[in-house]
């Protein structure tokens, strides 16, 4: 018999990113509100003051998911087998208070202005036969005139570093000129870049390109947030990505909207409680969610609302999981739209290339002291007599190099990575080699979508995610031409030599990291009929449910998701804030 | 070294390097646990207490591999990883640099698994014939061979079990080709073999993977497979020689010295991201001070990154 607990408004599962934002908007406006968190508290101070443990953090995922109670399967299509991630390859999700924001690389980026309306914009430009076969791209139910004022606020509120390329339409030099408008500055200036983005960003310059300085949730100098938080300005310590930040400066849920949230007494936290699923009433309402604390006791809490805000994975499971009469193939899932349209990111190195003789200073710094070029992403450049549609950044290897896990990275010139001569060249060319990378957009296809796996169980008996996925010709294409226009920049870079290089984009594969930037299961649109939620996340068919984060995304654009997560949330927050609980279970409009 | 040496008594269970202060190295302390002090182990969360209390006495350095390997065993192993990283007194190599140790501890240390795994039934078969469609199996899976690499790690083998068992195959086949255990073959022949291990890489070249010697030492190395073997041997000894000493290898800072890397730093200056560092002292956590000492309250805080520190 499960343990009952008091009803409040709002239950989320999940204390990420999105709670959290929640959380300081809705508990300052009256609502008590519970997050049901998997992993560990977390805080600034005393967890990561010790933390530049590269082989714990990087090496053994000390933040991330623990495997060994649950994964997701995957398979390249629906006739192959689908087999679990044994081990961490593609992406990282974390757990823990603050989830994967603790260990972000805090890379903070708006959407362009075709992103929100991908199909509407292809069609117009190139005609419907442009779209390739399959396609399921569409429009979003939101533009970017009406998230930009939420962007703005996010961005202020963790005292993004950046140059604006477009404030209000004036194209600015040094920032990104495709970037959609913005209502001002960023709060602060640009993080440094080492030699190797300054190098690259030379090379782009002398090819017409135009690089620009990594936009950053990490304060290059030390500011006080609204919410009345210090943080220190960044000290390039070479611990960013996968690890926490002790002093503040890359943002955080934990350094920005939790302590506001928790101090207004109706906010509480309970962690290592592993939600099982969201119950529903007769009225095929939700009525609160099942779960399970770190004893292994059963626990009912109820909610008037109920919010999937844990990983994007986990919400399409979660709503997958949670069946009733009404709702027999889950919730959002009666005209079968969950685990459609999911999307990743092409994420590969294209070349690395050595300089002999010269130091890069690629173990300081973070995955934001880089440079980018913004001309082939999205659509910028026209595509008429191209074979691919969509596009991806280019940018200097993200910095923050750590030694065990990047000396298999050099190789001698016949490819050896072992024995006296490579040990020999390694000892003077650690930091002599560097690459260019990309961030590649991922369009939705029929084919790929995520559904319960039937073969693997998690630790509490219940069937894990099952990823069906696997890159299309349209993105064979975009890599070749891609990987042709950074091979422009490479040569224009002058290396001593390209250590390697990859020419083909290939399958997909889990075994190698290629961004946390899964998106899409439950995406947002513009009725029942060709999605699972509306714009504010709100489940078409149980409306007393939403769901926050990338898996509302339609497709996935060549940029990294987290701002547009939070400008989402925000706007869902205020709406969840002023309007819903006056009429609470019926749509928003 | 020469080849006459490569024999059995060129490795012995521990080898004394002399006096150094890098005290993570000591015997008997758990991988990840971090160092010896006067006040005996301490775990590495705590490394404050070492930063700022006294340095521990200067004691000899022992290479030990007895927590997880037999005698046979580290004898196999510190031949291989000889040959990764090959050394000598005056330019340290994985040997040099305890490496063996760093992977004995990890082993010792983790009855299955150092990182996390999800380590459920049913595992994964490779075949060449065609799958059937929708799988349901509480054992094994078909899985298509050509595609089997891109599912990453999918062996039901731990990491002991694949060590005890893949050193048991490279004698097999050194016996069979040479007549002779690895640990005594000539570095020429060792070598050779190595790279007939990492040549049957799944994803090389087709030509390679059909060569009669690379197809024979495959035939072998069942499980774990040849790749698989010299993939988590060389990952290991990487993270051995190029991981903070605390864990066992990288013995006075060899590995770091080597590349260049003055390790653990609290902070670096924007002149120091732009143009290069100042002249700093290579550090491991043990020297790394505390951010925020004692303190979570809002305030200024002014880095001291360690090696300024007399």
């Amino acid at each position: 018999m499960a343990k009952t607990h008091r009803k409040v408004d709002v239950v989320t599962i999940g204390a990420g990113w999105t709670a959290a934002m929640l959380a300081s908007r809705l508990c300052e406006a009256g609502h008590d509100m519970v997050s049901l968190e998997q992993g560990p508290a977390a805080s600034t101070w005393p967890q990561y003051a010790h933390d530049h443990d590269s082989l714990r953090y990087s090496g053994r995922y000390a933040l991330m998911v623990d495997l060994s109670r649950e994964s997701w399967t995957w398979r390249p299509n629906a006739r192959a087998a689908a087999l679990p991630m044994r081990q961490y390859g593609s992406f990282n999700p974390g757990e823990g208070v603050g989830g994967a924001a603790i260990h972000w690389s805090a890379q903070l980026w708006r959407f362009l202005e075709t992103d929100f309306r991908y199909r509407s914009h292809v069609v117009e430009r190139y005609g419907e036969q442009k779209l390739p076969p399959n396609a399921s791209v569409q429009d979003w139910p939101v533009t970017y005139d009406e998230l930009e004022p939420y962007y703005d606020t996010f961005e202020w509120d963790v005292g993004a570093s950046g140059k604006a390329g477009n404030v209000r339409g004036d194209i600015r030099p040094g920032g990104n000129p495709f970037e959609a408008p913005r209502s001002r500055e960023y709060r602060h200036p640009p993080l440094e870049v080492t030699p190797h983005g300054a190098r690259f960003a030379e090379a782009c310059e002398s090819l017409g390109l135009h690089p620009f300085t990594q936009p950053a949730g990490i304060a290059s100098q030390a500011f006080t947030d609204p919410y009345g938080n210090f943080h220190s300005g960044c000290l390039y310590c070479g611990f960013c990505t996968r690890f926490g930040c002790e002093v503040d400066a890359k943002s955080s849920p934990v350094n920005v909207h939790l302590p506001p949230a928790l101090a207004t007494g109706r906010y509480e936290i309970r962690t290592g409680s592993k939600v099982l699923r969201i119950e529903l009433g007769g009225d095929g309402l939700a009525t609160g969610v099942t779960y399970v604390d770190a004893s292994g006791e059963e626990h009912f809490q109820p909610a008037e609302l109920v919010v999937s805000s844990a990983f994007t994975l986990e919400n399409s499971r979660m709503l997958l999981l949670s069946r009733s009469k009404k709702h027999p193939n889950g919730i959002g899932n009666d005209r079968s739209q969950v685990g459609r349209n999911y999307t990743y990111q092409i994420y590969p190195q294209t070349a690395v290339g050595l300089w002999e003789g010269e130091k890069l200073n690629m173990y300081m710094g973070n995955t934001c002291t880089i440079k980018i070029v913004y001309d082939y992403n999205g659509d910028v450049f026209d595509h008429s007599n191209l074979d691919f549609i969509g596009g991806m950044q280019l940018f200097s290897e993200p910095c923050e190099r750590e030694p065990f896990n990047s000396v298999k990275d050099y190789s001698t010139a016949d490819g050896s990575t072992w024995g006296a001569a490579w040990k020999r060249e390694l000892g003077r060319n650690w930091d002599s080699f560097a690459g260019i990378n990309t961030e590649g957009e991922s369009i939705a296809y029929e084919q790929n979508r995520v559904d319960l796996d039937p073969n693997y169980r998690d630790r509490w008996g219940q069937p894990l995610l099952r990823l069906t996925f696997d890159w299309t010709e349209n993105e064979q294409n975009m890599w070749r031409f891609v990987y042709a226009r950074s091979l422009e920049i490479m040569r224009a870079m002058n290396p001593t030599r390209i250590v390697k290089t990859q020419p083909e984009l290939g399958g997909y594969r889990i075994d190698k990291y290629q961004s946390t930037h899964p998106t899409g299961g439950c995406i947002m649109g513009r009725d029942a009929g060709d999605s699972v939620t509306s714009s504010y996340g709100q489940v078409w068919d149980t409306p007393n449910v939403f769901v926050t984060g990338a898996a509302l995304f339609p497709q996935n654009p060549g940029a990294n998701p987290t701002g547009t997560v939070a400008a989402l949330a925000y706007r869902t927050a205020e709406a969840l804030r002023d309007r819903y609980f006056d009429h609470p279970g019926e749509l928003l409009d | 070294m020469d080849e006459h040496e490569s024999s059995n008594d060129r490795v012995t269970r521990k080898r004394f390097l002399g006096q150094v202060g890098a005290a993570g190295v000591a015997l008997g302390l758990a991988g990840c646990g971090g160092a010896g002090s006067e006040n005996g182990a301490t775990p590495a969360a705590d490394v404050d207490a070492v930063a700022f209390g006294p340095l521990p006495p200067r004691q000899p350095l022992v290479c030990d591999t007895s927590r997880f390997f037999t005698d046979d065993e580290a004898l196999s192993v510190e031949a291989f990883v000889a040959r990764l990283i090959p050394g000598s007194a005056d330019d340290p190599g994985a040997i040099e640099a305890c490496v063996p140790t760093y992977i004995d501890n990890k082993l010792a240390q983790f009855a299955t698994f150092a990182t996390p795994t999800y380590f459920h039934a049913p595992f994964a078969k490779p075949t060449t014939a065609s799958i059937p469609p929708d799988q349901r199996s509480k054992e094994t899976l078909l899985v298509t061979k050509a595609d089997a690499y891109r599912y990453g790690f999918q062996s039901s083998q731990t990491p002991r079990e694949a060590y005890r068992a893949g050193l048991t195959q490279l004698d097999t086949y050194t016996r069979q080709r040479y007549g002779l255990r690895f640990s005594e073959l000539t570095e020429t022949q060792q070598d050779a073999v190595i790279t007939l291990l990492q040549s049957n890489d799944p994803e090389g070249p087709p030509a390679t993977l059909a060569q009669p010697a690379v197809k024979a030492i495959a035939a072998v190395f069942v499980k774990p497979s040849a790749f698989g073997f010299f993939t988590m041997l060389q990952n290991d000894t990487n993270e051995g020689m190029f991981a903070d000493p605390i864990y066992g290898g990288n013995a006075e800072f060899a590995g770091w010295k080597l590349i260049g890397y003055p390790g653990a730093q609290r902070a670096w200056t924007p002149e120091e991201v732009r143009s290069g560092p100042l002249p700093r002292r290579v550090q491991g956590l043990e020297q790394l001070p505390p951010m925020n000492p004692g303190h979570p309250a809002h305030g200024a805080i002014l880095p001291i990154a360690g090696s300024e520190r007399s």
